[in-house]
């Protein structure tokens, strides 16, 4: 439980009022310090191992190793583990373990996952345009969307009413995060005239919550509720939820796909995507 | 924003002695804030927790004689308060797209070279058993590494939160015989 709080705390995805409290604890409490150092080990151990989710992945990257103390840590987890798993120079009792494993996969080959390559692809693109102040830069963006059949039976989708059966369905992955408002171009979404629908796998950073209700919202309209509502995906790679988008509704511009979680007290902001279509 | 370190002897030892009557356990006493306030800065996702720090110890040390007229409690509380006033000041100054997006570390962090050539040195200055126990403890992958990490507590007795403070421990002192070993290099 506390690791947890820690967790969150150390991803930066925390309350105000629980980050002072947590604050606070560590300026008085010295087994709380500790602890706090503790977890950032821990979390540092989960990143190398490829524990982390894609949205978490996000979080590390982002907001954990802002800290240049932190990233100095990492390296030292780094070189604890190449030189651990490096057969020439482990101890002769070492070199079998050493041996089985020098085959293993590199932390960084996380990035060779689909998912990931998409994470990263977006952050890194977000990266590079906010650092030359590229808002204006008319660079093409990295196309990560591609076409698939239509699934049979998708697990949580807000259904299109006017799309023919058989059009094909584009997906796309979304990750939240802050893409619009650091005036950075969203990821794009190409559509070819033959596209029915558009299927979002959107990642969760917030939640997950039981449920969601969906707003899909052109630049800063207010935007129109989707039918229905979405329940959260539970996977390796972190929480999701499908959310299907007829291609009727989606002409050329900027929108963002607003995710409000349902609580037993009514509805509360989650996770915002942005994105902008091509057609 | 930041100001130039320009506090004088008798500034900064007036500080140390709000802190703590006794030179040493002052010293001490500060070292232990500074840790933790540098935490509660960089938990907000922030790159500049050390300089945001000592810019605090400025300002703290700069008006300390009115201080201590009006305040009563403790200092590590005082020093995070002005610390946060410090970081909305940070958070101002800063242009927005360096406010929402902390520059990526990833290409400075992919190169453990110089770690990597100092961690042999400081791994010889461990005990042979403890250096043992570390390259044991980050030794294998995923599953096998869960289960070399049981055998290891099991085999030393300890539970596995005292195996993982021990690793901690261990770590502490690698870190600092690294940071050592690259200043000098």
């Amino acid at each position: 439980m506390r690791d947890q709080e820690f967790k969150t705390y150390l991803l930066g995805t925390t309350t105000e009022s629980e980050r002072t409290a947590i604050d606070r604890n560590l300026l008085t409490n010295e087994g709380e310090f500790e602890q706090l150092l503790l977890a950032e080990d821990d979390l540092i151990e989960a990143s190398i191992r490829q524990e982390l989710s894609p949205a978490e992945r996000i979080q590390f990257e982002q907001f954990f190793l802002a800290d240049p103390e932190r990233q100095q840590k990492l390296r030292l987890a780094l070189a604890l583990h190449r030189y651990a798993n490096d057969p020439t120079k482990s101890s002769p009792d070492n070199v079998k373990a050493a041996r089985a494993s020098i085959a293993t996969t590199p932390w960084w080959a996380v990035f060779r996952r689909p998912v990931w390559q998409v994470a990263m692809a977006s952050v890194l693109l977000v990266v590079a345009l906010a650092g030359l102040k590229a808002f204006f830069n008319p660079a093409e963006p990295d196309q990560i969307a591609h076409t698939s059949p239509a699934p049979a039976s998708p697990k949580a989708t807000i259904a299109p009413s006017t799309v023919p059966v058989g059009a094909p369905v584009l997906s796309v992955e979304l990750l939240p995060g802050q893409t619009r408002a650091a005036k950075a171009i969203p990821k794009e979404v190409q559509l070819a005239p033959d596209h029915g629908n558009v299927q979002f796998k959107l990642y969760l950073l917030k939640g997950p919550y039981l449920a969601y209700d969906v707003i899909l919202q052109e630049d800063d309209e207010e935007g129109q509720k989707l039918t229905g509502q979405v329940k959260p995906q539970i996977s390796q790679d972190g929480n999701y939820v499908i959310v299907t988008v007829p291609v009727t509704l989606l002409g050329s511009g900027d929108y963002r796909i607003k995710l409000e979680g349902l609580t037993p007290n009514g509805s509360e902001q989650a996770d915002v995507f942005w994105f902008r279509v091509k057609r | 924003m930041f100001h130039d370190w320009d506090l004088t002897r008798e500034e900064f030892d007036r500080l140390l002695a709000w802190l703590q009557p006794d030179r040493e356990e002052a010293a001490q006493k500060y070292e232990d804030i500074r840790r933790r306030v540098r935490k509660t800065i960089a938990a907000r996702g922030c790159s500049a927790a050390a300089e945001i720090f000592d810019e605090t110890v400025y300002r703290i040390a700069r008006k300390l004689p009115d201080l201590l007229l009006d305040y009563e409690g403790d200092p590590a509380l005082y020093f995070y308060g002005v610390a946060n006033l410090v970081y909305l000041e940070y958070l101002r100054s800063q242009p927005e797209t360096e406010e929402l997006l902390p520059s990526t570390p990833a290409p400075n962090i992919k190169n453990i070279e110089p770690e990597y050539e100092c961690l042999e040195e400081c791994l010889n200055e461990l005990p042979s058993a403890d250096k043992e126990l570390v390259l044991r403890f980050y030794r294998e992958e995923k599953q096998a590494k869960i289960e070399e990490r049981k055998d290891l507590a099991k085999e030393l007795g300890l539970t596995k939160n005292a195996l993982r403070l021990r690793l901690f421990r261990f770590r502490q002192k690698l870190a600092a015989c690294l940071e050592k070993c690259l200043a000098e290099k």
